[in-house]
């Protein structure tokens, strides 16, 4: 593996970077868990989430409180609120929570399968505030049909993407989880995504976590990461569709060129979150045992300032296949929902498997 | 320790944007997350008469969630990222550096976006 003069300055220089941004910490992304309740049933879903749940949904207005606790010490501005599940489609509040968030300043987005997205039911969102939207689609009909666990949710996500599509101020792209049922249909399903004129699509390999490691068909071999990386790199100098690899692991070799920036695990450095329950942690997909607080017996600011030492100080991560890889000055151990612990090793490494038979 | 760590933070973002790698910087995308609701600007500013690119000129464009200030190159250029709704912006036009480009009028205008990026404004030069 040979890097460039520039490459291996930007390198150093994003690694320095990274160390910094751990000590400040500024908050400028904040998922809220707003359901835990789901109208499918994937296979591949890491938050083992469910159509109806034990956990009730928060109320608004404690999100709120959280958000104003937030202005205390950021620009409203400055903080991404992102609405996610569960599926927040299922909220019947929810146009009144955008409404909410929007008025407290904050810009918001939401994740969504587009199931039950309608189009007065979106317009009423944008009018709501609704400024970034990421929609699920995990391949050709029958692909994507045996991943959501539904036969319909095909159809009602490409009824979606053409209502979302027209939407000319929305700030959107659409995620596909890449698994070995549809890494070979990757051309046909940019050329669907083209038809409805998608400009940005973003691809992901399946963590091995939640329901996901129930199914083997869901992990790609080494040949198979390498023909998902190669058809990325391909197809980055077409400018109708900008096509990322999500910011999910370190990919050596393949860093900046399938992607817009470089591999940084954000979770508890720049993101947080707000799950269902209440509990304080980062990105919602990360194990339970990383919680760091919760919104019901602390504020979120007291949490976020004196808490989340894992994620901030990230040596316990240098560990296992970790410990004396080349690449950690890099990666930092990789992202922290492949941790289910502290001391934890890594659950899975794109770039351990890609160099490794 | 903070303040010397948001020091270093600032002064390695620009030297990242030395090789031009701020962007990804700014408007990162948690994986399981929606992209930031940023908007990539670019525009240019031209002599009202002639059509060439005027260097030198301050462009403030606000949206409703902040502002930003640049400067068109040599070519009239100018480019930027802001974060927004997308639906309206507002650009005040200013030369800012006298006769040294040129005198020209300043320019306030809003403008309904609409999916619409790229920007051109013509600015009448003061005879």
């Amino acid at each position: 593996m040979t890097f460039s003069i520039k490459e291996r300055i930007v390198k150093r220089l994003f690694a320095g970077y990274k160390k910094s941004q751990a000590k400040v910490h500024p908050l400028t992304y904040l998922f809220w868990e707003c359901t835990l309740r789901c109208n499918l049933n994937c296979i591949h879903c890491g938050s083992d989430c469910k159509k109806e749940s034990n956990i009730k949904d928060m109320p608004i207005d404690d999100f709120v409180a959280v958000l104003k606790n937030i202005k205390t010490r950021y620009k409203a501005s400055e903080v991404m609120v992102v609405l996610t599940g569960g599926e927040p489609t299922l909220r019947k509040d929810l146009e009144e929570c955008g409404h909410k968030i929007r008025n407290e300043g904050f810009p918001w987005g939401m994740v969504t399968n587009g199931f039950s997205l309608t189009q007065e039911s979106f317009y009423k969102l944008l009018n709501a505030g609704l400024g970034a939207l990421t929609l699920s689609l995990d391949g050709l009909e029958e692909n994507h049909n045996w991943l959501r666990g539904n036969k319909s949710s095909y159809e009602r996500a490409i009824k979606s993407l053409k209502i979302i599509s027209k939407a000319p101020n929305l700030v959107y792209d659409v995620v596909t989880c890449v698994n070995r049922r549809n890494l070979k249909q990757l051309g046909e399903i940019r050329q669907l995504l083209l038809n409805n004129d998608v400009k940005a699509w973003r691809l992901f390999t399946i963590a091995p976590i939640g329901r996901a490691t129930l199914f083997e068909d869901l992990s790609l071999s080494q040949e198979e990461i390498k023909y998902l990386f190669e058809f990325i790199k391909s197809n980055r100098n077409d400018d109708r569709i900008k096509i990322n690899f999500s910011c999910e692991a370190y990919t050596g070799e393949y860093e900046n060129k399938i992607r817009d920036g470089l591999f940084y695990c954000r979770a508890g450095i720049n993101i947080g979150s707000v799950l269902a329950d209440g509990s304080v942690s980062a990105c919602p997909n990360i194990s339970r045992n990383f919680i760091q607080g919760n919104i019901y017996e602390r504020e979120f600011t007291d949490i976020w300032e004196n808490e989340f030492n894992f994620f901030r100080k990230r040596k316990w991560m240098k560990n296992g296949i970790c410990k004396n890889c080349n690449e950690y000055k890099y990666c930092l151990g990789g992202a922290m929902h492949l941790r289910t612990e502290e001391n934890s090793e890594i659950l899975s490494c794109l770039y351990h498997k890609m160099n490794n038979n | 320790m903070k303040k010397f760590a948001l020091i270093k933070s600032i002064l390695l973002k620009r030297l990242l944007g030395i090789f031009g790698a701020t962007g990804f910087l700014m408007i990162f995308q948690a994986c399981y997350g929606t992209p930031q609701n940023y908007m990539e600007i670019i525009g240019k500013i031209k002599d009202n008469e002639t059509g060439t690119g005027i260097e030198g000129i301050q462009i403030k464009v606000k949206s409703d969630y902040q502002e930003m200030r640049i400067l068109s190159d040599s070519n009239g250029n100018f480019t930027t990222l802001i974060k927004t709704t997308g639906y309206n912006l507002d650009f005040k036009i200013q030369d800012i550096d006298g006769e040294l480009n040129g005198l020209y009028e300043d320019k306030d205008t809003s403008i309904d976006v609409n999916g619409q990026n790229s920007f051109v404004f013509k600015l009448n030069k003061i005879s």
